[in-house]
């Protein structure tokens, strides 16, 4: 018994434990012989041989099934450890593909409104005049028109300047109250250090019936969102000019990097300009055929939040797919 | 719009404002300030008079100037063209450091000893106003050898430059924004007043008639004056340098000065321009015929009105009689023809006259007279000569509770009254004491409604007073078909990404010719853009690859060895009609060098380049085609079919186009996005029982395509056959004109788990109907 017992615990092998388990348990093994011995015995002497044995039985069994398991995890350890990988050697820069922060802010500033319960509305990139400006009390001799370089096609068409029309034709095809924001690129005749040809805005309307909508509604929801896009920032509200609102604004916000000190990116000044709105002029109302309806207006412009978000420092790099850039945001 | 401080003193006292609150309030009513530039005067730069110049012995361009600087008489060598004796002007002593940061010292120049330097303007860090040193004068206060030049007046200033909004045509003069800070700060204007009277002046009409059309919309005055020589300004030199206004001659100079001052259009022109020999001087006043307003003299058209002036009748210095024309024609009439003829928008009345210059025309000719007051040489006809076309006044309805309802906050109305009476609107109460009567002041041309009037009491009231409200509004659900599809095209753009590509935004436009070069579609003729930015970008992009290629291109250049791209953005086709599409590009080693590529990966092939495109777009299926277009290698080009629709191509770029951008092999892929988009998916029954498989290796003729062994399958039906798919190719020299193809098949039945005998008697109709279609067979 003894010597079984000292011959499992010193085994080191699973191969080797099978042929002491044979030894103990085989046919022609150790209990084998002992158990045939019970047949010539009776009574109290057989009774006792008999229970001893079957106790030496399970503690043995016991023994072994510990002793494999204990072996089994070894080795499946041990092959482990043959088949180990460095992990450091993972090269962390390879590459893996990211979205461009321009359309992520974008997407950002969406799903704000969506969750303030406006609709998203889309329209064409090439416009007619009456929905970019005309509508939008933008006459054809109106000076403010000088405020956006178009272009135009050869057939009378052009690029829309704002996504201003996207809400004339939402007005047009459907009626109060409307609550929508239009994203989308937009196109003005200007290249230089901080303007390129197309860029992207992100604008929104709110028409209800009667008189109900006013300035304050609309300072409610602005400095809302830019609190959820910029953070612990100040807003200010800058009375300012767009035809198609009146009264109208500019929102600064106080500057996110000197945190209103000033600094180079704000001029000195410490604050950011980063939105237009107004409540709605009666005379785009009158356009699409509203009445005895009020709303407000907003408009921003995307590549400026993702500047500013992201402190991008030159806005015609977005434009250049140059993976120094694009790689930064994987 | 650049104003000075000291400036707007002229128009309003704001002494005991500073700057920085002036700028702050300036912002708040509406009038942003751009930029604030201070000017002071370095120490140690004093007033000089020049009492003797002498040529330099030695130096043809340089002048020995003797001059007084109060304490002494020093020696100044200059070598400004315009010094002269007898002149005052401003000297930089010894140890004055001049705003450039130099320093001046005693020196010597070419052997005569110079201590210090006579100033030009731009020295001491004001505006350029001529070639050589500045020339002091009266307009500055008086001069007095030693006087240091911070004492003289109007040198220190603020400039304030404020970018005005189109509307605000009232604030293109320093008046006009005096008038503005005047309702902000709550404090009167100054008033202009009381020319002396001379009792012995001879009236214009002795010199001058009038001669109008009905049709004339302006409005019109016009005075004169006799002049002999006009003293000079300095200080209204280096203001309207300031501003940017370029002018010729004094007479002009005191015009622009006055114009921009004011605010009111101002013109002279030369009498002669009028007057006939032995005649009294006619204007005559008619519309041209374009359509403008326009005054003629005895030799035609003088001038637009609030246009151009035909260069004949401007004044010169030897103009013995000056008539001043002050103007104001309605904006809209300016704008109308502006519109029509661009040319004339070039001018720079234009701008003035289009956005609204200022009606009070009496106030502009007392201005201009009160510049002339001390001149002796001027003598001034009394009375003037008008043509009143003015309008009737405008009147704004403003119901106290529509304000409330507008702002959103209760205003009282003697706060809206008061404020309204500041912006020098005229406001009566009607009976129902809740409904104001408001008369817009002539220069406002930018009030007609309540919304106009709301606006000018809150930009007064400031809009950080007024408290945010959230508004109430039903529910109505606001999910719409361009969401879904903003939502699914967001999903495309992350799996994009999650496959290895990096997003990419380019620009709309693209170049005509290299579309052409490169075979693309391009829009047709009568629809293209009328006014492009450059010749690189001068037509709208008919696929987005061009952008992809060249940025790929610059991204190599740049020392990358693999580059992989995407943007889904919209792209026209030759009708203009606009199509979202979805392209990629993947340029060089497939991965990054590795471990587990041993730092050699391979180039991108087209097998690895679709299952990419696959994880993004789903299931497809490539047939191989012909490209269209130059940029595609024929050889690996391929249609690819979604859902039985084709919705675009994959292709490796051509080799000449590699070549030529310096690209290592490349693939690119465009997809129409809109065909992507699917129906809900309906699940099927699907089989449990356990799918066998077989691998056959068939010798094949090398130049036989695999879709062709694919259809003959197809077009077989195989029982219990699930799918089947190639899985190597081999080629040797033994198997000469064949290479050998292995195939994968998979069986599986619906009901039950296939017998060995039924999976082997489908193989033996695969080798049946591929010996019978196609003449090939197992190897």
């Amino acid at each position: 018994m003894k010597t079984y017992e000292e011959s499992i615990e010193a085994c080191k092998d699973l191969n080797e434990l099978e042929k002491i388990r044979l030894k103990i348990f085989g046919k022609k093994g150790f209990f084998s012989g002992e158990f045939a011995r019970l047949k010539s015995l009776k009574g109290e002497e057989k009774k006792e041989l008999a229970n001893s044995l079957n106790s030496a039985k399970d503690s043995l069994t016991n023994l072994l099934n510990e002793k494999k398991e204990k072996l089994e995890l070894e080795f499946i350890n041990s092959s482990m450890q043959k088949e180990s990988v460095d992990v450091s050697l993972f090269n962390a820069s390879t590459s893996s593909g990211a979205l461009h922060p321009v359309y992520e802010t974008m997407n950002k500033i969406i799903d704000y409104f969506v969750g303030m319960g406006f609709a998203v509305e889309e329209g064409p990139l090439a416009e007619d005049d009456f929905h970019n400006f005309e509508a939008l009390n933008l006459p054809k001799y109106h000076p403010a028109r000088d405020m956006q370089d178009t272009f135009y096609f050869d057939d009378g068409m052009l690029l829309r300047t704002h996504t201003s029309p996207v809400q004339v034709r939402t007005m047009l095809s459907q009626k109060p109250p409307i609550r929508m924001i239009c994203p989308g690129a937009v196109f003005r005749r200007d290249f230089d250090l901080t303007h390129t040809p197309m860029f992207h805005q992100v604008e929104g309307l709110v028409v209800e019936p009667g008189n109900s909508v006013s300035f304050a509604n609309l300072k409610f929801i602005l400095e809302d969102f830019l609190k959820y896009i910029f953070g612990d920032i100040k807003v200010r509200f800058r009375p300012s000019f767009f035809p198609f609102t009146e009264p109208s604004a500019e929102v600064d916000i106080s500057c996110i990097f000197c945190k209103g000190d000033g600094c180079r990116v704000c001029s000195h000044t410490g604050w950011l300009e980063v939105l237009g709105c107004g409540v709605v002029d009666q005379n785009v109302f009158k356009a699409v055929g509203y009445s005895d309806v009020s709303g407000y207006a907003f408009g921003l412009g995307v590549e400026r939040f993702a500047m500013l978000l992201h402190q991008i420092p030159d806005l015609r790099s977005l434009f250049e797919g140059d993976l120094r850039l694009l790689e930064q945001f994987k | 719009m650049i104003v000075t401080r000291t400036w707007l003193d002229e128009w309003i006292d704001l002494s005991d404002i500073s700057t920085d609150e002036i700028c702050k309030t300036l912002n708040a009513i509406g009038l942003e300030v751009d930029s604030v530039k201070t000017v002071k005067m370095p120490q140690k730069c004093v007033v000089g008079y020049v009492k003797s110049r002498k040529k330099h012995p030695d130096a043809d361009k340089l002048s020995v100037c003797e001059v007084d600087i109060g304490s002494s008489i020093v020696t100044i060598v200059c070598g400004a063209p315009n010094v002269d004796k007898d002149q005052w002007v401003a000297v930089a002593l010894e140890g004055a450091e001049l705003p450039d940061g130099l320093k001046i010292k005693k020196a010597s120049l070419r052997g005569v000893e110079s201590n210090g330097m006579i100033c030009s303007s731009t020295e001491l860090g004001l505006p350029k106003i001529n070639d050589g040193i500045m020339v002091l004068d009266s307009s500055l206060g008086e001069l007095k050898c030693g006087k240091n030049l911070s004492e003289l007046n109007g040198l220190e200033d603020d400039f304030i430059e404020i970018g005005l909004t189109p509307n605000r045509g009232d604030c293109l003069s320093v008046r006009g924004v005096a008038r503005d800070l005047s309702a902000a700060f709550k404090r009167p204007l100054k008033e202009i007043c009381c020319l002396k009277e001379e009792d012995n002046l001879l009236g214009i009409g002795r010199i001058l008639t009038l001669h109008a059309e009905e049709k004339i919309k302006s409005n019109l005055l016009y005075h004169a004056f006799e002049q002999k020589k006009i003293s000079s300004s300095v200080l209204m030199e280096l203001r309207l340098a300031a501003v940017e206004l370029s002018y010729e001659g004094d007479i002009e100079r005191l015009i622009s000065y006055a114009t921009y001052s004011t605010g009111v259009l101002l013109r002279a022109y030369d009498y002669k321009c009028f007057k006939k020999k032995d005649e009294k001087a006619i204007i005559e006043l008619k519309k041209d015929k374009r359509g403008f307003d326009a005054v003629f003299g005895k030799d035609g058209r003088a001038s637009y009105i609030g246009y151009l002036q035909e260069p004949s009748c401007k004044v010169t210095k030897d103009s013995n009689t000056v008539v001043i024309e002050a103007s104001f024609t309605p904006t809209k009439e300016i704008s109308v023809l502006g519109a029509k003829n661009k040319d004339l928008q070039s001018d720079k009345h234009f701008y003035r006259s289009s956005r609204g210059s200022e009606t009070d025309l009496a106030l502009g000719v007392l201005y201009l007279w009160k510049l002339l007051e001390n001149e002796e040489e001027v003598t001034i006809y009394a009375g003037g000569q008008k043509i009143s076309n003015e309008a009737p006044p405008k009147v704004v309805i403003l119901q106290m509770s529509e304000l409330l309802k507008m702002i959103g906050q209760e205003v009282s109305k003697n706060s809206v009254v008061n404020i309204l009476k500041w912006l020098s609107f005229d406001v009566s109460i009607k009976g129902e004491q809740e409904i104001l009567n408001i008369t817009v002041p002539p220069f406002r041309h930018d009030i007609f409604a309540p919304q106009d009037i709301c606006e000018e009491i809150i930009r007064v009231i400031g809009i950080d007073n007024i408290e945010s409200k959230p508004l109430k509004f039903f529910e109505k659900s606001r999910i719409n078909e361009t969401l879904i599809w903003h939502n699914f095209k967001n999903k495309i753009r992350l799996k994009a990404a999650s496959v290895g590509f990096f997003e990419s935004i380019h620009y709309l436009f693209d170049s005509k010719e290299k579309q052409d070069f490169y075979g693309l579609k391009s829009i047709k003729r009568q629809k293209e853009l009328s006014n492009p930015i450059t010749v690189e970008l001068n037509t709208l992009r008919t696929s987005l690859l061009l952008h992809l290629l060249e940025a790929a291109s610059n991204n190599i250049k740049n020392g990358k060895r693999s580059v992989a791209l995407f943007e889904l953005g919209r792209v026209f086709d030759g009708n203009r009609k606009e199509t979202t599409k979805l392209s990629f590009i993947f340029s060089g080693e497939s991965e990054f060098p590795s471990v587990s590529n041993h730092g050699k990966p391979k180039d991108i092939n087209f097998f690895d380049f679709t299952t990419k495109i696959k994880h993004v777009i789903g299931e497809i299926r490539v047939e191989s085609s012909s490209p269209e277009d130059k940029l595609s290698n024929p050889y690996e080009y391929a249609s690819v079919y979604q859902d039985q629709k084709k919705i675009g191509y994959i292709a490796r770029v051509h080799k000449l186009v590699e070549n030529r951008l310096d690209l290592p092999t490349t693939y690119i892929a465009e997809i129409e996005v809109e065909k992507l988009m699917k129906d809900r998916i309906l699940a099927k029954a699907y089989s449990k029982f356990p799918t066998s498989s077989r691998d056959l290796s068939f010798l094949v003729p090398k130049d036989m395509a695999y879709h062709t062994i694919r259809h003959a399958l197809e077009a077989t039906k195989v029982p219990n056959l699930d799918k089947f798919y190639p899985i190597d190719k081999f080629e040797d020299e033994s198997l000469g004109e064949f290479m050998s193809l292995t195939m994968s098949f998979r069986f599986q039945n619906s009901e039950k788990t296939l017998e060995d005998s039924e999976v082997d008697g489908a193989i033996e109709l695969i080798q049946k109907e591929l010996k019978k279609a196609l003449g090939i067979a197992i190897r």
